[in-house]
């Protein structure tokens, strides 16, 4: 199971990895903000790693399947090991790994150090670009209005709120607007919307509300389950004009258009 | 007692229960020293506190110079209002430092409160700047459901009696009640209300719709 | 406990569809978050009072016995009486037994949440007494025989066209038609209830706090009908919960202090009352009887197990203010007299599991109810705590113990989770239909998966995984 790791050359020496845990969500449903994130971590000079994954086993932790949970744990705790960072472009999935992993475990100790190690090491996109990496977005531009709702996990659990905002405000011509309560949640809730799709339903229209209130080009969230829900809610009412985005992927397109002008390619600049 | 049984099983249980889990957090009695001896501009800070406080929670204020004033400025309310001009004096404000002598016009009623629409005068045991309120307590003195009663409720309010904060009402107390809390202590700010009728709240729900406090003194 | 939450999902859906209901949420909603947020930040340190006031409860918590044991004893030096109820059926009997004694005919009562809970009312009602709520909210829904949808505005559902009929059908007031003006709604009821308090031969409350120094019972209203409950009739009864006791008079403030910022945005509440035992010597008013009846129903059960911190609970309802699913949805569809998070913990507590199990999984688990408990109850932890105990007993359905069987398999080799998903991926995009660019999109879906776009669409999966790409990507990149 350590093929993905041994197949991957170092792209630079010198620079500390950072092992990408895409998600599941991210994996099987938006490829494109996993290469967003990819993109930016590079631009902030560590050397991304893709190791085997699955989920974090939150749908089971979430359900009151702890022994679920545990298993799903421990198989990512070894997949993950080993690497500087761990890196997650999702705050529910990095605080599934920050604050319950070390829990999970309180009856095995050598699986309790493990998951504390890599609990110490794993962080959200943004929080590690801003509180971790310093990274200074630079010159990257973008014409577009935002607003961004905070998802739940990462705002209470993790204190994810300013990070994004500055990383955003950060980049020349971008303007960001908030919506009415931006810390309501939009009706995700993993299995809650599938259990209760009508609750869930009338939490997201909310949201939308809000969010079209607001009347920005975008709409940015670093989970892509809130953005499936908030894009799913948006497409059926036929709303077109706001783009639902992972904060991710706004970032990394604004870099793409400073690259553009100032050097030759972006993600493969350093092949 | 009626069920010693159930007594002792919940008394049973809680302790077990209590028991199973000693979690002591260690928490202490909040610590609290009322500096009684207020410089002058504290004097006016915790006035002001308190009359701010109060006009938030829709009670309106005034200050009046000593006692003496209190007839006087009792009238010029009720004046302006166009209420009569008769009033329930309720507890020690009768017999304790106001010369209702000075009272020309106002009648001080001595009869047994109206279901609705009398003007009720208090004294208070204390005001509390922190939350604007007013605190009274029932005696052989005073039966306390007066100001519930009321439609108007007066209160004299001297400035001596406003403490900062709970925990300085409370040092009070426990010096002045320390053999036994008084039956009933009520701590009031403002008119009642309901906002179970919409918004915004209405006021005069069950007790008083308006509430004034003359602040003497200071 | 009686409760309805087995119809959680119909409930819920009635809810959704009474716009009535709907334009109340609206306004808890948008309104509640942002005064409690002003009051808060009024406030040198909130978080600071809120570190005080849970460690106030905790204490009483941690010492509940002996604060029960010193109450009772201050209650009778006061000279009232205290009465223990192990169950609802046992309170009711006892408050039954003691109107009984003083030949009562009347009953005004003002809110209280422990006789909702053992619902108090319809045992006195069928003992024979007559039973009039105080609190305008309270009074609302008995005239309409509801249950409460709200713990601090029971009749939050209802409209004020509502409120003017039940008061038409029910005050026996010729009119051509019924009231509108709220004005004039609020004159009428106050006249009505003034004439209950005048002639009421006993007063129930409830209370907020208890206070063992002294045996005090500390109650909080904005409408002052719990004075008039407890000083006009010749009996006071207080009904509530044992866990209600903290240690002094020093601690209640530290309580009130947080209490109404969190429930209303104030820094108090109209009107607070610290109520110590009937009528003392030498007074001309106040109530000959005075006693309190401490209800256990379950909270002595909750000391010894993880629930515990619940019982810090001080009934000021911001979680439910806060809560996406109670200000979807209301108290009602909840199906018990305590909604919202806190309700969602309390009601399997206090009714069982296995008809309350919606409760718990009906949260998206967003943890803002936590972000402003003022006495740091672990909510969230404490919902996910009922899931696992309804998954140790098989509660949930089939197909979601399925569900979370297969996807632990799934995840715990990368192998397989490769495999797996990658077949589902074929299975789930064949129902997809196309969109803009490459985006496809679940529109209809076929069976007991129909519910989940009947409001909106759901992305299809990518052709390819991320990872699939990735392996190629950088295959591309090393050749």
């Amino acid at each position: 199971m350590f093929l993905a790791r041994i197949e991957l050359l170092p792209a630079n020496e010198s620079a500390k990895t950072v092992a990408l845990f895409a998600t599941c969500l991210v994996d099987l449903f938006q490829p494109e903000v996993g290469f967003a994130a990819v993109r930016l971590l590079e631009a902030a000079g560590f050397d991304v790693r893709v190791p085997d994954q699955g989920c974090c086993g939150q749908p089971n932790f979430n359900g009151g399947d702890q022994d679920g949970a545990r298993q799903i744990a421990a198989g990512l705790i070894r997949q993950f090991a080993g690497y500087d960072y761990v890196v997650a472009p999702s705050g529910s999935c990095a605080a599934m790994v920050r604050c319950h992993y070390p829990v999970l475990f309180a009856d095995d100790q050598e699986l309790e150090r493990s998951a504390v190690e890599l609990a110490q090491k794993t962080w959200e996109l943004t929080s590690f670009l801003v509180d971790v990496a310093g990274y200074d977005i630079g010159s990257a531009a973008l014409d577009a209005s935002v607003t961004y709702h905070d998802s739940c996990s990462g705002l209470r659990e993790l204190g994810i709120r300013e990070q994004p905002r500055q990383l955003l405000s950060s980049v020349a011509g971008i303007e960001l607007r908030e919506m009415e309560q931006p810390d309501a949640c939009c009706g995700f809730g993993g299995l809650f919307c599938v259990k209760y799709p009508d609750v869930a339903d009338r939490i997201g229209s909310v949201k939308t509300d809000s969010i079209c209130a607001v009347g920005a080009d975008y709409v940015a969230a670093g989970d892509v389950g809130c953005l499936m829900q908030i894009e799913g809610k948006l497409h059926r009412l036929g709303e077109k004009k706001i783009k639902v985005v992972h904060v991710a992927e706004i970032l990394a397109k604004a870099l793409l258009n400073v690259s553009r002008k100032d050097s030759p390619g972006s993600v493969d600049a350093d092949d | 007692m009626m069920n010693k049984t159930a007594r002792d099983e919940i008394m049973a249980l809680v302790r077990s229960g209590t028991a199973a889990q000693v979690v002591d957090s260690g928490a202490e009695m909040v610590s609290f020293d009322a500096d009684e001896k207020l410089r002058e501009d504290d004097r006016k800070t915790l006035i002001a506190d308190f009359r701010r406080y109060a006009a938030q929670e829709a009670a309106t204020s005034e200050r009046v110079a000593g006692a003496n004033d209190v007839p006087q400025a009792i009238t010029r309310y009720l004046r302006q209002l166009e209420l009569p001009l008769q009033v329930l004096a309720a507890g020690e404000i009768i017999s304790g430092g106001v010369d209702w002598g000075l009272a020309d016009e106002l009648e001080i009623l001595n009869r047994p409160i109206r279901p609705d629409g009398d003007t009720v005068v208090t004294g208070c045991y204390a005001g509390l700047a922190e939350a604007g309120a007013i605190v009274t307590v029932s005696s052989a003195h005073f039966a306390n459901e007066l100001q519930f009663l009321a439609a108007t409720h007066i209160v004299v309010v001297p400035v001596e009696r406003i403490f900062a904060d709970y925990e300085g009402l409370w040092s009070v107390v426990s010096r002045e009640f320390a053999a036994g809390m008084p039956r009933s202590m009520n701590w009031i700010v403002g008119p009642s209300r309901t906002a179970d009728l919409g918004v915004p709240s209405k006021l005069g729900a069950h007790g008083p719709a308006r509430v004034h406090l003359l602040v003497v003194g200071g | 406990m009686q409760t309805t939450s087995k119809h959680f999902r119909a409930q819920a859906r009635e809810a959704l569809a009474n716009e009535t209901l709907q334009a109340s949420l609206e306004g808890v909603r948008r309104v509640m978050p942002e005064i409690r947020a002003a009051a808060a930040d009024r406030c040198d340190d909130f978080a600071a009072l809120c570190t005080q006031a849970k460690d106030v409860r905790q204490h009483s918590i941690d010492h509940l016995d002996q604060l029960l044991a010193t109450f009772e004893q201050q209650v009778v030096a006061a000279g009232g009486q205290v009465h223990w109820a192990r169950t609802g059926e046992e309170a009711t009997q006892i408050i039954a037994d003691l109107c009984a004694s003083v030949d009562c005919r009347s009953i005004i009562k003002s809110k209280s949440m422990v006789s909702e809970e053992i619902e108090l009312n319809s045992a006195l009602e069928s003992a024979g007494y007559e039973v009039t709520e105080t609190d305008l909210g309270e009074y609302i829904i008995q005239l309409r025989g509801e249950k409460p949808s709200h713990i601090l505005a029971p009749s939050l559902h209802v409209s004020l066209a509502e409120v003017g009929e039940a008061f038409n059908a029910k005050h026996g007031i010729e009119r051509d038609a019924p009231p509108t003006d709220a004005g004039e709604m609020l004159l009428e009821a106050r006249a009505v209830l003034r004439e209950k308090f005048l002639s009421a031969d006993v007063g129930i409350t409830g209370a907020n706090f208890l206070v063992a120094e002294t045996g005090g019972v500390v109650v909080v209203t904005n409408e002052g009908n719990a004075d008039l409950s407890m000083s006009l009739p010749d009996t006071h009864i207080v009904v509530t919960g044992i866990e209600k006791v903290v240690r002094s008079l020093v601690d209640t403030g530290v309580l009130l202090r947080v209490l109404a910022r969190s429930a209303i945005g104030e820094r108090l509440s109209n009107y607070t009352t610290f109520v110590h035992g009937p009528r003392q010597e030498g007074e001309i008013s106040g109530p000959r009887g005075f006693h309190v009846v401490l209800v256990d129903n379950g909270r002595s059960q909750l000391l010894g197990t993880g629930f515990r911190d619940m019982l810090r609970c001080i009934r000021c309802s911001a979680c439910l203010n806060h809560c996406p699913v109670y200000t979807a949805v209301g108290g009602h569809a909840y199906g018990s007299v305590y909604s919202g998070p806190m309700g969602a913990i309390l009601t399997p507590a206090f009714a069982g599991l296995p008809g309350t199990v919606h409760l718990p999984g009906a949260s998206t688990l967003c943890g803002r109810c936590e972000s402003i408990c003022p006495v740091g109850i672990p909510l969230v932890k404490l919902l996910r705590r009922w899931r696992e105990a309804s998954h140790a007993q098989s509660l949930p359905t089939a197909g979601e113990r399925f569900g979370l069987a297969c996807w632990r398999l799934v995840n715990r080799w990368p192998l397989v989770y490769r495999l797996v998903t990658k077949f589902g991926v074929i299975l789930v995009r064949s129902l997809s239909v196309p969109g803009t660019g490459q985006q496809r999109w679940l529109k209809r879906l076929p069976s007991f998966t129909a519910l989940w776009t009947q409001h909106r669409d759901i992305p299809a999966p990518a052709g390819n995984s991320f990872q699939a790409q990735w392996r190629r990507h950088r295959a591309g990149r090393k050749s």
